[in-house]
């Protein structure tokens, strides 16, 4: 339950960040992803559903910053919440490489969906030109601030997490 | 007649004997003798004079360490002080350095109205192209609002809330505006793409571009006012069995670099969507 109240604020701040700042340090086209890498990090820190509700709340904060249509972003990052669920189930024991495949698979999937919403937004684009100019860039930029980001949630996760059994119990 | 006593006759001998020494050592005549008798005393003292020293520091050097420590923190913490206040003084420098210009910009073009603002965010897409500005509706911005610098064309307002505004760059895949070629009065189209490149299109294959051609906004579509820079001919592509020919434009603004800019408030976008007859099928 605080997990979910502590969203709002966390979520407000990296967007805020991810505008002021990571959006503007770019390789070529790309730029890291502060709100992908909070959810895939809390996912993996916090083996319940409040990924969600993180996903939801950075979606919607993403979304009216954002020129790209409110549904691609927060349909995104549900997406992306659901895909480290999956594999931090499967893969419990190794959250490393679960935050490490999530991270890859979920900005692959971002950037499949933000080509499907600028289809039907109109835009033309060369595929293999975005792949080199944008999806490729994000990959490497979001593994740069990977790890930085799941320390600073994981910590965070473990600062919330021993209220909420005191309070379910 | 009272005879010298021997006592006092050995005192007057030792005093002239001492005055003696005195005057030969004054003269330097002793120098050798006083080398030799000197030497070891002053080895010995040499050698105590170390060994108190190290045991002095001993007990006094610590102390010392400590209050060095401490004034050197004090002192980096002015340092670092000052440093800040020289990185805010270069930055409101630059900012002024800005605002001037566009104060310029302004004064060279005493029929619009403008809004000064700071450029304070920007789109997360990658593949879109749209800045954040700190001002909005309630300072009077509206949607469609054209926004320039003093260098050139920006874009236009996209979306506005009470205190922010979202601008759409010329950069942007959505975004067509209407030019013309300074030198040759043509009309063509400057559009956008992903990447942030822009390119020159819808010019007929009779017109001979160059590099280096100068655009201006034409006002045609009622989006932009006349006559506000674009940018220039990069690199022109001419196919024969194409109807148009294309080009790549520069820019006029680095818009990776883009601080601040200027909203023409006093020009009104005109909708010419009714205006245009869909064909019946």
């Amino acid at each position: 339950m605080i997990s979910t109240f502590v969203s709002l604020p966390i979520m407000l701040i990296l967007s805020v960040i991810q505008t002021v700042a990571v959006s503007r340090v770019t390789l070529m086209g790309g730029s890291a992803d502060l709100i992908l890498l909070a959810t895939v990090s809390w996912g993996v820190s916090e083996e319940d559903n409040s990924v969600f509700v993180w996903a939801l709340v950075g979606g919607i904060f993403i979304s009216l910053i954002s020129a790209m249509p409110s549904a691609a972003v927060i349909t995104s990052y549900l997406v992306i919440a659901g895909i480290t669920r999956v594999i931090q189930i499967g893969l419990w024991q190794a959250p490393i490489l679960v935050i490490l495949l999530s991270s890859f698979i979920g900005t692959i999937v971002k950037f499949i969906i933000d080509i499907i919403a600028l289809q039907f937004m109109g835009i033309e684009l060369n595929l293999s030109t975005s792949i080199k100019t944008t999806l490729a860039p994000n990959l490497i930029l979001n593994l740069f601030i990977l790890f930085p980001v799941y320390l600073i949630m994981s910590d965070l996760a473990k600062r919330i997490s021993p209220k909420e059994e005191y309070e379910s119990k | 007649m009272k005879s010298i006593s021997p006592r006092t006759l050995r005192n007057v001998v030792a005093v002239l004997f001492i005055i003696g020494l005195i005057l030969l050592s004054l003269g330097g005549v002793l120098r050798p003798f006083l080398g030799i008798i000197m030497g070891p005393f002053v080895t010995a003292q040499r050698w105590i004079s170390e060994r108190f020293m190290a045991v002095y520091d001993f007990f006094t050097l610590p102390r010392d360490v400590t209050e060095l420590l401490q004034r050197n923190a004090q002192l980096e913490n002015e340092v670092s002080h000052l440093q800040s206040q020289v990185i805010q003084s270069q930055e409101q420098l630059r900012e002024a350095e800005v605002l001037y210009s566009l104060l310029d910009f302004a004064r060279s073009r005493p029929q619009d109205q403008y809004i000064a603002a700071a450029v304070i965010g920007k789109d997360p897409s990658p593949f879109l192209h749209y800045v954040i500005i700190d001002h909005g509706s309630d300072d009077g911005i509206q949607y469609g609002m054209p926004v320039v610098t003093q260098q050139g064309l920006v874009g236009r307002v996209d979306a506005v809330t009470a205190s922010a505004s979202r601008i759409q760059l010329i950069t942007d895949p959505e975004s067509i505006v209407n030019v013309r070629l300074q030198d040759q009065n043509e009309d063509a189209q400057v559009e956008g793409s992903i990447t942030g490149d822009i390119s020159l299109g819808m010019v007929s294959q009779d017109i001979t571009l160059s590099s280096g051609d100068i655009l201006l906004t034409s006002g045609l579509g009622g989006n932009y006012p006349t006559d506000i820079l674009v940018g220039q001919v990069v690199s022109v592509e001419k196919t024969e069995n194409e109807l148009f020919q294309t080009a790549s434009i520069q820019p006029v603004i680095d818009f990776n670099a883009l601080r601040a800019v200027l909203v023409i408030t006093n020009f009104k976008t005109i909708n010419i969507q009714p205006l245009i007859q869909i064909p019946v099928q």
